[in-house]
C-alpha cells in the first residue's frame, strides 16, 4: 500500500493519530497527608486506593486533628474509594489556581450494572431555609459535563485542604454531622478569604450510608442561623422554625410521614442543641471577615426567591405527572404489544395521546355548552330537582349543621361536602353546581377514560366506552332534571374505581390507598347511602380473594368511613326515617310517580329521560354486550355483570316503595343513581370482556362470530351516537337559570326585615296552580333535606296547603286570616292568575288591597309576621330585637316556628312560657309584659362537627395526591432532597 | 362448566326480579291531608219571601254539629249536634260547620197558594264571586227576583249581566251589598221575552251567595214559584240531571257566554241508555245569547238527564212544569250540575207527603258504583250500593219522611245527581228539582300542587 502524501508532503490524515499529550505536571513537591477517616467503611479498600494514587502521598493517618501538621491535608473517609487519579486531579487544580486553599472532589454513586457514573455529591451551597443544595442534582448521570469552579462548600470526603488554612480554621466542626462538615468548613474558608474550588476530575466512589436526615436538617438550620447577621438572628430563627413546620405539614398532607417527622425532629434538635448553636456562632465570630469576603461568600449562595422558583418547578412537574394519568398509557396490554418484538406501542403513541384527550375534551365541552344552552345566562342554576345554591360555601355548611326546630335532626351531610367542595370554585357553590351539571358529560368521560385505560388495551374502545358511560346521566334524565346527586355520582364513580383499582392491585395493601378509597366511597355514600351495600359486596369479594388479615382490616376501615356521616343528628334522622337510606339527595324534590319495573331497568323512570326507544336501544345493546363479554372473559366481566344485575334489582325494589324521609315527608325513591351504576357495570363488563376480540377473530375463518361482532359494534355505535345527538339537542335543556324568586324586591326585603314574614306564592300555569311559602333568602340547595320553609313543622306545612287551596278556590272563610298569621305569612303573591282567581283572593276577609301588574298581584296580610303579638283578633308584627310595649293580660306571642323546648324567647329579659296548643307553630304567654323581644334557639355545642371534620380531613389527606416518594436508589446523603 | 352458564344465571336472576317487580304493584305514596286548622265553612240558606209558604231549613253534619245563626246576628249562634231544622225563618240563615268534615243544608218551601205556590227546594250556598243562573223565564207571565246575601263583614259589590236571545245585556252594575246582610233585586228592568235567559252574577270586591226566585203567573194567579238553581260554570261538556218523568214542559235553555257561536250537541241519558231525540239534536247558540229547545215531545214522558257537548263553553238549564192546568200547575228548574263529589250529604225537609226520587246520571264511559246512605228523620241510615251503567240514568225512590238525608259516596268522577220531588199541595201538584252539588267541592280545594321552587 502506498503512503498518501499531500501537497506539502505531509500526511493529511495525521490528525487522526494526533494525541494531545499534555505534559504531566510534576507533583512531587506536594507534601500531602492523607487522613483515612475511620467511619465504619472498608478501610483496607480505601487505604489501597490511596496508596494507588498517581500522585505521591507522604503519609496516611487515621485521626483528624484541628492542628494537623502538613502542607496539604487530604480527607478520605473509609467509606469512599478515590479513583487513582483523584489526588493528582486535586493537585492539578492547585497548580492551575495557586490561591486555591480548599479543593473538593466529585463523589459518585457506586457503579451499578448498566449505569454510567451517577453524581452522589458535588459542590455545595445552602438555601435560605438551611437546606444543602449541590450544584448538580444527586443522581444525575455524569458525562464530563461539569467544570471546576468556586463553591460555598464541598463534600468533606475527598477534600484537599492547604495545611495553613486547615489549622487557621480549626478543621472540621465535628459537632456537626459529617454531611455538613465540608459545607461548614468551606463556608468559613470563603468568609476568611480562602479560595474554595470544586474539581470534577477528582472523583471518589461514595459508599457512605444514608445519614440521619433529621440531624442534617438540624445542622442546616444551625448553620443558616449562625451565618446570619447577629441582630437578625432571632428573626431568621423564627422564620426557619415556621418554614420548617410548614414544610413538615406539607409532607404530612403529602402523606410522607417519614419526611414530615424528619423535619420536626430536625427542628427540635436544633432548638434543644444550644451548645452547637453557640459553638457555631463563636466559631464564626472569631473569623476575620471582610465585606469583600462576605460579598464573595454571599454570591456563592442561591439567589433570593430561588426556593420559590424551585417549588413552583416541582409543582408543575407533579401536576404534569398527574395529568399524564388521564392521558398516559394504561396498565392493560394489548395482544399486539405482547407479541410485538419491540413493544412498539408502549411509548410510541405518547405524543398523540395528549392531543387526543384534549381534542375530545374540547369537543365534549362544546357539546355540553350547547346541550345546556338554557343555563348560559345570569342568575342561579335551577331545575326540576335543583334549588338555587347559596351565595357562599359557609351557608351550605350552615344548612347542614343548623338544627331543625321541632326535630332532632338537621341538614344532610352532603350539603356540607358540596360547600367544602365549592372551595374549588372560590367558595361559590353555584359555580361548582354549574360546573358539575353542565360539564357532567366531559368530566365523566375524562375520569372514566382514565380508569378504562388501565383496564382496556384498546384506546379507542376505552374512549367510546367512557363516552357511553358519560352519557348515562343524560340518558336516565338526571341532567335534564338537574339532579346534582346523579351528576356527582357519575363523576365520582370512576374516581372511586380508579382509586380502588390502585389499591387492590397493590399486593402490599397500602393503608394510604385504602384511605383514598374510603374517602371516595364516603363521598358517594353521602349522596346515595345505599351504595354502601355495593362497597360491602366489593369488600366481601376482594376480602375473600385476598386471604389477608391486612386486607380485611383495611376493608373494615373503608366500610366504616362512610359511617362517619352518621355521627350527630343525621344519624338520628336516619334512625327515625330509615327510608332516607334508599334515596338520593333532596328526595322531596323528586316526582312521586310510579313507573313500571321494566322502564326502571332501561333507565326510563322520569319524564325528562331520553325517548323510550333510545333507552331501550342503549340498555339492550349494553346488556347483550355485557353478556357476551362475560361469556368470553368471565374472570373479568362476570363481577361487573353481577353488580349490574344487583343494581337493577335494587332500582326495581326501591321504586316500588313509598318511604318517609326527614322531616316526615312521604316520597317515592328514584333510582337514577342506580341506573347510572347499572349502565357503568354493563359497560365495564362489555368492554372488559370484548377487549381484543378483533384480534382474536382476525386469524379465524369468516363466520357467524364475525357477523355477530359486526352487528353488535354497529348497534352499539348507533345507540351511543343517537344518545349523543339527543344529549346535544335536548339532554340538558332542563337546566335553567332564574332569579331567586318571582316576588317583588320589597317583599324580599320584608322577608329579611326586623319583623320578618313569609310569602305565600300561588303560580298559575296551564291550568295548574302551584303554591309555595318562602322565607328569609328563599329555599336553597340542601334545604330540601330540612323540609324547606316549615322545616320540622309538618302541621304548618299541611295548614299552608289548606290555606293556599282555600285562597285560590275562593272559599273565603273567616279562618284564612288567622291561619295566615299562624303561618307567619305577611304577603300573598299570585303569578299568572286569571281574573276569577284574583277576585277569589281579593275577597278573602281581612286581606289588604291587592296591587301589582296583570301577571303578578300582591296582597299584604296586615299585622302578620313570623312573630306576632296577638291581642284577640288584633295582630302586630314583631321580631327579634324589637321593642314590645305594654298591653293587656290576654296577649300572646304567636310564633310561626315549630314548638321546641330549645326556643328561648324573652321579653324584657323575662322568659315567656309556651302555651299548650295542637295548632301549627307555637304560642307563648306574653301578657302585659314589655321590653325587648329576644328570640334565641339554643342548639348546644355541635361536638359532632369536629369529629366529622377530623375524620374527613384524614380521609381527604389520604386521598390527595402524595408528594413524590424518594426512590430507594435515590441518593439521600444530601439533607432534604426534593420537596 | 360452560362459560355462558354464569352470565346466563346472572341475567336470568335479573329477569326474574324484573318480572317480580312488574307483578308487585308499587306502594302508593300517602297523601297527607291538608290541615284545615278548624276552619269553618259557612253556607247561607234562603228564607221564604212570603208568609203564605211553609219554609223549612234543614242542615246536617257528618260526625260533627252544625251551627246556625240569622244573617243579621252572626254572633247569636245555635249549635245543632244532630239534624238542624229551622221552620219559617224570616231572614236568610247562616249554617257553618268544620270544613274538614261533611255537612250540607237545604231549604224547602211549600205553599198551596199565594205567590210562593208550589213545592220548591234550594240548596244552601257558600258565598262565591261568580254565579250562573240559566233558565230564567222573563216572559210576560213571569217574575224573577234575586236575593243576594253577603256573609262577610265587608261590603260586596255585585254586577249582573244577562244573556238573552238578543245578546248580552248589562242588568245592574255595582250593586252594593253591605256586610252580614242581604238585598233583593228584581229582573223587571229586562225586556220581556219568550226565550228564557241566563244571568251571570259577579262580585268584586266581596262575595255573595245568590238565589233567584222565579214566579209564574197566569194573569194575576200565581201558578208556581221556585228557586232557579245555580248552574255549573260554563263548560263544553255539561250534564243536567233532574228531568222528571211525566208530561209537561221540558225546555232546554243554553246560554253561550263566549264570543263565538257554540255548536251544542244534545243527548239524553235515560234508563235505557243514551239517546238522541228528534228536532233537538243540535243547537247553534250565537255568542253572548241564549237559545232554547223543547225536549218534551222527544222524551215522551220519560225521566232523563241531558248531556250537552259544545264547541264553546256554555251553560244550561231546563224549565220544567207538571203539565197540568193552571189550578194544579207548578214549575221547577234543573240546572247543569257538577259531578258528585267523592263524599257529600244533603238533608231535605220534604215532608211526609212528598214523594222524592233520586236521579243518578252517569255521563262517563265506565259503569259507576255509588254507596248510598239514606236516612229518614233521625233513624239509622239505610245503606245500599247502586251501579249506574255508562251513559244511563238510574232512579232511586227515597222514603217518605219529614226529613230525608242523602249521603252519597263514589269514586266515579262522572256521575250527576238530582232529587225530583212531587207533592200534593191541595189542588196543586207541586214539583221541585234539587241539583246535588257539593258546596265543599266548589270551594276548589283540588287542582293545586306544592312547588318547592316557590319556597
Amino acid at each position: 500500500m502506498s503512503e498518501v502524501r499531500g501537497e506539502f508532503g505531509a500526511d493529511p490524515w495525521a490528525w487522526l493519530d494526533e494525541i494531545h499529550d499534555e505534559e504531566q505536571p510534576d507533583l512531587s513537591d506536594f507534601r500531602v497527608l492523607a487522613v483515612l477517616l475511620p467511619v465504619g467503611g472498608d478501610s483496607a479498600r480505601c487505604r489501597s486506593a490511596i496508596e494507588a494514587q498517581d500522585a505521591p502521598v507522604a503519609a496516611i493517618v487515621t485521626e483528624l486533628m484541628p492542628e494537623q501538621v502538613g502542607d496539604w491535608i487530604w480527607v478520605v473517609p473509609d467509606d469512599t474509594e478515590p479513583e487513582p487519579d483523584a489526588l493528582s486531579a486535586l493537585l492539578g487544580r492547585v497548580l492551575k489556581q495557586h490561591d486555591a486553599a480548599v479543593v473538593g472532589a466529585l463523589l459518585l454513586e457506586p457503579r451499578r450494572r448498566g449505569a454510567g457514573k451517577m453524581v452522589s455529591d458535588w459542590a455545595q451551597t445552602i438555601s435560605g431555609n438551611g437546606r444543602i443544595r449541590t450544584l448538580t442534582e444527586p443522581g444525575e448521570l455524569y458525562q464530563g459535563q461539569l467544570t471546576a469552579g468556586p463553591a460555598l462548600g464541598l463534600p468533606a470526603a475527598g477534600m484537599l485542604v492547604r495545611g495553613d488554612a486547615w489549622r487557621f480554621l480549626g478543621g472540621f466542626n465535628l459537632d456537626l454531622p459529617s454531611s455538613h462538615w465540608g459545607l461548614d468548613f468551606g463556608w468559613r474558608a470563603n468568609l476568611t478569604g480562602y479560595r474554595v474550588v470544586a474539581e470534577p476530575a477528582a472523583q471518589l466512589t461514595n459508599y457512605a450510608d444514608f445519614g440521619d436526615a433529621a440531624e442534617s436538617r438540624s445542622a442546616g438550620l444551625a448553620l443558616t442561623v449562625a451565618n446570619s447577621p447577629k441582630p437578625w438572628r432571632w428573626l431568621v430563627s423564627t422564620r426557619l422554625a415556621v418554614v420548617t413546620a410548614l414544610v413538615s405539614l406539607g409532607f404530612l398532607l403529602g402523606k410522607d410521614l417519614a419526611r414530615a417527622g424528619e423535619e420536626i425532629r430536625g427542628l427540635w434538635r436544633w432548638v434543644v442543641n444550644r451548645g452547637l448553636r453557640r459553638d457555631l456562632a463563636d466559631q464564626l465570630y472569631s473569623l476575620p471577615v471582610t465585606p469583600a469576603t462576605r460579598a464573595t461568600t454571599r454570591a456563592l449562595q442561591p439567589a433570593r426567591w430561588s426556593g420559590i422558583r424551585r417549588a413552583f418547578g416541582l409543582s408543575v412537574s407533579r401536576l404534569g405527572g398527574w395529568v399524564e394519568t388521564f392521558s398516559g398509557r394504561g396498565d392493560a396490554v394489548s395482544l399486539d404489544e405482547m407479541i410485538g418484538d419491540d413493544f412498539s406501542d408502549l411509548g410510541g403513541g405518547y405524543r398523540s395521546k395528549i392531543p387526543f384527550v384534549a381534542i375530545t375534551m374540547i369537543a365534549l365541552v362544546i357539546g355540553a355548552l350547547i346541550a345546556a344552552r338554557n343555563s348560559l345566562r345570569g342568575g342561579y342554576l335551577t331545575g326540576p330537582e335543583l334549588l338555587p345554591a347559596p351565595q357562599n360555601w359557609t351557608e351550605l355548611i350552615a344548612i347542614y349543621t343548623a338544627p331543625v326546630a321541632g326535630t332532632s335532626g338537621g341538614g344532610a351531610p352532603w350539603s356540607a361536602l358540596v360547600g367544602l367542595s365549592s372551595l374549588i370554585t372560590f367558595g361559590n357553590p353555584d359555580w361548582l353546581v354549574t360546573g358539575l351539571l353542565v360539564l357532567a358529560v366531559p368530566l365523566s368521560w375524562l375520569l372514566s377514560f382514565r380508569l378504562l385505560r388501565r383496564l382496556v388495551g384498546d384506546k379507542i374502545l376505552a374512549a367510546i366506552a367512557a363516552f357511553a358511560y358519560a352519557l348515562t346521566p343524560v340518558l336516565v334524565g338526571g341532567l335534564n332534571s338537574a339532579n346534582l346527586g346523579v351528576a356527582a355520582v357519575t363523576v365520582l364513580l370512576p374516581v372511586a374505581g380508579y382509586s380502588l383499582l390502585g389499591w387492590v392491585k397493590d399486593a402490599d395493601w397500602s393503608w394510604r390507598a385504602a384511605g383514598s378509597v374510603a374517602f371516595w366511597i364516603t363521598l358517594i355514600c353521602a349522596l346515595v347511602p345505599l351504595f354502601w351495600v355495593v362497597a360491602l359486596v366489593l369488600a366481601l369479594w376482594y376480602g375473600l380473594r385476598g386471604h389477608s388479615i391486612k386486607a380485611w382490616l383495611q376493608w373494615v376501615a373503608v366500610l366504616a368511613a362512610p359511617l362517619l356521616a352518621l355521627v350527630g343528628p343525621w344519624g338520628e334522622s336516619l334512625l327515625r326515617y330509615p327510608g332516607r337510606l334508599l334515596t338520593g339527595i333532596e328526595p322531596i324534590l323528586a316526582p312521586n310517580t310510579s313507573v313500571p319495573a321494566w322502564e326502571v331497568v332501561i333507565g326510563h323512570s322520569v319524564s325528562s329521560a331520553a325517548p323510550l326507544w333510545l333507552s331501550i336501544a342503549f340498555f339492550v345493546v349494553s346488556w347483550v354486550a355485557a353478556f357476551l363479554g362475560s361469556w368470553r372473559r368471565p374472570s373479568f366481566s362476570l363481577p361487573p355483570l353481577g353488580i349490574a344485575a344487583g343494581a337493577a334489582v335494587v332500582a326495581i325494589a326501591i321504586t316500588r316503595l313509598a318511604v318517609e324521609v326527614p322531616p316526615g315527608i312521604w316520597i317515592r325513591p328514584q333510582a337514577l343513581e342506580w341506573q347510572v351504576l347499572l349502565a357503568a357495570a354493563l359497560i365495564l363488563a362489555a368492554v372488559g370482556g370484548l377487549d381484543g376480540i378483533a384480534a382474536d377473530l382476525a386469524d379465524k375463518a369468516l363466520g357467524l362470530r364475525h357477523f355477530a361482532s359486526l352487528v353488535l359494534v354497529a348497534l352499539a355505535a348507533a345507540s351511543v351516537g343517537a344518545v349523543a345527538i339527543w344529549w346535544v339537542i335536548g339532554g340538558q335543556l332542563g337546566l335553567a337559570r332564574t332569579t331567586l324568586s318571582q316576588v317583588p324586591a320589597f317583599i324580599q326585603e320584608a322577608q329579611l326585615s326586623n319583623t320578618p314574614g313569609r310569602t305565600m306564592t300561588l303560580k298559575v300555569n296551564g291550568g295548574v296552580v302551584r303554591w309555595g311559602v318562602a322565607e328569609g333568602e328563599f329555599s336553597r340547595l340542601g334545604d330540601g333535606e330540612r323540609g324547606l320553609t316549615f322545616a320540622g313543622d309538618r302541621k304548618s306545612a299541611l295548614l299552608a296547603a289548606s290555606v293556599s287551596a282555600r285562597l285560590i278556590g275562593g272559599s273565603g272563610d273567616d279562618q284564612i286570616l288567622p291561619d295566615l298569621v299562624r303561618l307567619g305569612v305577611s304577603y300573598i303573591v299570585l303569578v299568572g292568575g286569571n281574573g276569577a282567581q284574583e277576585i277569589a283572593i281579593n275577597n278573602t276577609p281581612g286581606l289588604g288591597i291587592g296591587t301589582g301588574s296583570e301577571n303578578r298581584r300582591v296582597w299584604p296580610v296586615p299585622g302578620s309576621a313570623i312573630a306576632v303579638v296577638a291581642d284577640g283578633s288584633v295582630y302586630a308584627a314583631t321580631g327579634d330585637g324589637e321593642q314590645i310595649s305594654a298591653g293587656s293580660e290576654s296577649r300572646t306571642l304567636e310564633f310561626a316556628q315549630a314548638a321546641d323546648p330549645r326556643w328561648d324567647i324573652t321579653v324584657g329579659g323575662v322568659r315567656l312560657d309556651p302555651l299548650d296548643s295542637d295548632q301549627p307553630g307555637s304560642v307563648y304567654n306574653l301578657g302585659s309584659r314589655s321590653g325587648e323581644l329576644r328570640i334565641v334557639f339554643n342548639s348546644g355545642t355541635p361536638w359532632w362537627i369536629w369529629v366529622q371534620s377530623l375524620g374527613l380531613l384524614v380521609l381527604a389527606v389520604l386521598a390527595a395526591p402524595a408528594v413524590r416518594r424518594r426512590a430507594p436508589a435515590e441518593p439521600r446523603r444530601i439533607a432534604g432532597g426534593e420537596q | 362448566m360452560k362459560s355462558w352458564l354464569w352470565p346466563a344465571a346472572v341475567t336470568g336472576g335479573m329477569a326474574i326480579a324484573l318480572v317480580a317487580g312488574s307483578v308487585v304493584s308499587a306502594q302508593g305514596v300517602p297523601d297527607e291531608a291538608a290541615r284545615n286548622s278548624g276552619t269553618r265553612i259557612s253556607v247561607v240558606c234562603p228564607a221564604s219571601l212570603t208568609e203564605t209558604a211553609d219554609t223549612a231549613i234543614s242542615a246536617a253534619g257528618i260526625d260533627q254539629s252544625v251551627r246556625t245563626s240569622d244573617l243579621s246576628t252572626p254572633g247569636s249562634v245555635t249549635d245543632w249536634p244532630g239534624l238542624a231544622s229551622i221552620k219559617n225563618p224570616r231572614q236568610p240563615v247562616r249554617v257553618s260547620a268544620n270544613s274538614s268534615r261533611l255537612f250540607g243544608a237545604t231549604t224547602v218551601s211549600v205553599a198551596s197558594s199565594g205567590t210562593a205556590r208550589g213545592l220548591g227546594v234550594a240548596q244552601c250556598l257558600a258565598p262565591q264571586t261568580t254565579h250562573w243562573f240559566t233558565g230564567t223565564d222573563i216572559s210576560a207571565q213571569s217574575g224573577s227576583q234575586f236575593t243576594l246575601v253577603n256573609l262577610d263583614s265587608t261590603e260586596a259589590v255585585v254586577d249582573l249581566t244577562a244573556l238573552t236571545a238578543d245578546g248580552s245585556v248589562e242588568v245592574q252594575r255595582s250593586l252594593s251589598v253591605a256586610g252580614n246582610s242581604s238585598t233583593t233585586f228584581p229582573l223587571s228592568s229586562l225586556p220581556k221575552s219568550t226565550t228564557p235567559i241566563a244571568v251571570e252574577v259577579t262580585s268584586s270586591p266581596g262575595r255573595v251567595a245568590a238565589f233567584l226566585r222565579q214566579t209564574n203567573w197566569s194573569n194575576k194567579t200565581p201558578l208556581g214559584a221556585d228557586w232557579v238553581p245555580e248552574s255549573a260554570q260554563p263548560g263544553t261538556d255539561l250534564v243536567l240531571s233532574g228531568v222528571p218523568n211525566g208530561s209537561g214542559r221540558r225546555t232546554l235553555v243554553v246560554a253561550n257566554p263566549s264570543n263565538r257561536t257554540a255548536g251544542v250537541d244534545v243527548q239524553m241519558l235515560t234508563v235505557d241508555g243514551a239517546v238522541e231525540i228528534a228536532d233537538a239534536q243540535r243547537l247553534e247558540v250565537p255568542p253572548g245569547s241564549t237559545r232554547s229547545v223543547e225536549l218534551a215531545p222527544g222524551l215522551g214522558g220519560q225521566a232523563a238527564a241531558v248531556r250537552l257537548t259544545s264547541t264553546q263553553a256554555v251553560t244550561a238549564g231546563v224549565l220544567i212544569n207538571n203539565g197540568l192546568s193552571s189550578a194544579n200547575s207548578d214549575t221547577a228548574t234543573a240546572g247543569a250540575g257538577t259531578a258528585l263529589a267523592s263524599d257529600a250529604v244533603w238533608p231535605m225537609a220534604l215532608g211526609k207527603g212528598t214523594s222524592a226520587t233520586l236521579q243518578l246520571a252517569n255521563a262517563g264511559d265506565q259503569e259507576a258504583t255509588l254507596e248510598l246512605f239514606i236516612t229518614a228523620n233521625n233513624a239509622a241510615a239505610q245503606t245500599s250500593q247502586v251501579k249506574v251503567a255508562a251513559g244511563c240514568l238510574t232512579q232511586v225512590k227515597l222514603p217518605n219522611a219529614d226529613t230525608v238525608t242523602i249521603r252519597i259516596q263514589t269514586a266515579s268522577p262522572s256521575v250527576r245527581g238530582s232529587v225530583v220531588a212531587t207533592a200534593d199541595l191541595g189542588k196543586v201538584k207541586g214539583i221541585a228539582v234539587l241539583d246535588l252539588t257539593s258546596q265543599l267541592a266548589s270551594a276548589g280545594s283540588s287542582g293545586i300542587v306544592f312547588d318547592p321552587h316557590l319556597g
